[in-house]
């Protein structure tokens, strides 16, 4: 056997997590090894509880919600369909809020609210890991001397817009409150507040959230469509390059509702330090 | 807030202890007599945030120790660019003075998907693995600009195929790919205890007490010369009975049978930088860097020793000298 089958074998073998594959014709030439299932059982356990580890602490919302056994059975099962391609655990878990929607969980007759969470959880773990800004708050007074075709927006680190089919700010600050009154919250009690707030989630086809970073804690706050449409013209805007950035001139021009204000928008935006700075750039 | 204390003490090891998220504010905090800090490499592949605030401070007071856990230096299918760039960048930001990994596997394919293991999974010691492995740590000592040091493994699988002795197989690549070793002293102790469970070979003898399993520890050492040692680890663990499998958790303090391993280390290899790592059930600020002025004395005593044996060989070769001159 090569080294490289030899590799694959073991680490399929991890992978299988269960009992009942850890021989299996895949690693039956390892098996016969001495000591070989004990061995076995400690990578398993050790990449369980790394996992586990590493996805409560990205997707601590959820965690807290559904409480630590649930989790941990979630997180196997995660494992088991989801191999790990991350080799930083900190970006383990992009997938999971997908594969929590479709599990069954603690009794929920939906976990859809939960993916929700689950996104939400997963979007401000990665503000929070973004790459640093530089602010420069003396260039907003270029907002009054330069022509809007002249200048653009540099957001907060991590800046994103998501949209959500529940109003998961809602949700989660009343299972806060919850816990707060009733110290350890039963997951039926939590299981009634997901219930009732699936409920009230179908008051609304979507909703729109902003994540953003202002200093090193993620923050997330609910918008109104219009919003989210004019951030996600300048998120999509981050990925351009340099000489293609977005003007606000020829944002503003994109923007085609006339419900969106930005003599509105703008100063909320620079009080919750949204923005970081305002620069030039060659008119596009 | 203190100041930087940059310069080891003449003669001895530079030593260190490794800082975990739990005891940052210590550290900036509380001044302590340790000549560096080693942080997980992968603690710290964001690209911005707290953690690199926290690192950023932090190496304002104390050199940088770099030990990677996630390249698996042994795979066959070698890191992603991607992984090997990030650890770059955090060589030219925060200017290490040790970078480190494993010599484990941590890739490989799981149903035809590349997937990391997340763990320090162990190779047979045999040439196919030599050449991959000198191979992999070549390609991350030119990404890096730098010499890497790769530490053995504490195992709790032995894979089949090996036809050298773990010390040879790691001697060997020190020399083909102009790497140095980090010698994790409480890993030769874990696979001692444990070899009785695990071994397949007839070249790794079994061991039933403490004596024996000190005594392969030094022969393990005694097969690797000086000057490939480039740092030592000392940690403690968990204790278990007989027939059970010894894993190497980092939650306790140093064993008595690693300090007398360290003692006989230290005269082996000289002044080499020395680590002391506690991962789990972590202890006070204060006890962790307690085990490093253990460290320090020991080797206060090992180089006092060794210095009042040279002043006294000196002596009496001078003494000699004269005796003869009379003559």
């Amino acid at each position: 056997m090569s080294l490289k089958q030899q590799q694959n074998q073991l680490l399929s073998a991890i992978f299988a997590l269960d009992n009942a594959n850890k021989i299996t014709t895949d690693n039956v030439t390892l098996a016969q090894n001495k000591g070989y299932t004990a061995g076995l059982e400690i990578y398993q356990r050790s990449l369980l509880a790394n996992a586990n580890r590493a996805l409560a602490i990205t997707f601590a919302t959820v965690h807290s919600f559904i409480g630590a056994s649930t989790f941990k059975r979630l997180v196997k099962s995660y494992l088991q369909t989801h191999l790990k391609d991350a080799y930083d655990w900190g970006e383990l878990g992009a997938n999971f809020a997908s594969f929590i929607k479709h599990q069954k969980i603690a009794d929920l007759e939906n976990s859809a609210i939960l993916a929700d969470i689950a996104t939400l959880d997963f979007a401000c773990h990665q503000t929070e890991r973004a790459k640093n800004v530089d602010k420069d708050l003396a260039s907003l007074s270029l907002l009054s001397s330069k022509d809007a075709y002249q200048l653009t927006v540099n957001f907060a680190a991590g800046f994103k817009v998501l949209p959500l089919s529940y109003p998961v700010d809602t949700v989660i600050e009343d299972i806060k409150n919850s816990h707060k009154k009733n110290n350890i919250l039963s997951v039926e009690a939590i299981k009634q507040q997901l219930t009732h707030a699936e409920l009230a989630g179908k008051k609304a086809n979507a909703y729109y959230f902003l994540i953003w970073r202002p200093s090193f804690q993620a923050q997330y706050q609910q918008i109104t469509e219009e919003e989210y449409l004019w951030l996600a013209l300048w998120q999509s805007n981050q990925t351009q390059p340099v000489n293609q950035q977005l003007s606000l001139g020829r944002a503003l021009d994109k923007t085609k509702t006339d419900r969106f204000s930005i003599v509105d928008w703008l100063p909320k935006a620079i009080e919750q330090q949204l923005i970081n700075s305002i620069s030039t750039q060659t008119p596009d | 807030m203190f100041s930087l204390n940059k310069k080891p003490t003449a003669g001895l090891p530079l030593i260190g202890v490794g800082l975990r998220h739990h005891h940052f504010e210590d550290a900036l905090n509380s001044p302590a007599n340790i000549d560096f800090i080693e942080v997980h490499a992968e603690n710290f592949f964001a690209q911005g945030g707290a953690s690199h605030a926290m690192l950023s401070d932090i190496a304002q007071h104390y050199h940088i120790s770099l030990h990677a856990t996630s390249l698996g230096l042994g795979s066959s299918l070698p890191a992603p660019q991607k992984q090997l760039a990030q650890l770059s960048n955090l060589v030219e930001r925060y200017q290490p003075i040790l970078i480190s990994d494993h010599a484990c596997f941590s890739w490989a394919e799981v149903s035809g998907i590349d997937t990391h293991a997340g763990d320090l999974l162990p190779i047979p010691f045999n040439d196919e693995s030599l050449q991959m492995m000198v191979a992999n740590v070549e390609r991350a000592q030119q990404q890096l600009g730098q010499q890497i040091l790769v530490e053995n493994l504490s195992a709790y699988i032995e894979l089949p195929g090996s036809t050298y002795r773990e010390a040879e197989f790691l001697v060997k690549l020190c020399q083909q790919s102009g790497c140095k070793l980090l010698i994790d002293l409480n890993n030769l102790i874990v696979n001692a205890t444990n070899q009785p469970l695990l071994s397949c070979s007839a070249k790794t003898p079994s061991f039933s007490d403490q004596e024996n399993i000190l005594a392969y520890a030094k022969q393990w050492l005694n097969r690797v010369p000086k000057s490939l040692v480039g740092e030592i680890h000392l940690a403690g663990c968990t204790q278990v009975a007989d027939g059970e499998m010894m894993i190497d958790d980092h939650s306790q303090p140093v064993s008595d049978t690693v300090w007398h391993l360290y003692h006989y280390a230290l005269q082996q290899f000289g002044a080499v930088a020395t680590l002391i790592e506690w991962d789990e059930n972590l202890p006070s600020w204060q006890t962790l860097i307690a085990e490093a002025e253990k460290a320090k004395l020991i080797a206060k005593e090992v180089f006092s020793t060794a210095q009042k044996t040279a002043a006294l060989n000196k002596l009496s070769s001078n003494h000699l000298k004269d005796i003869s001159g009379e003559q």
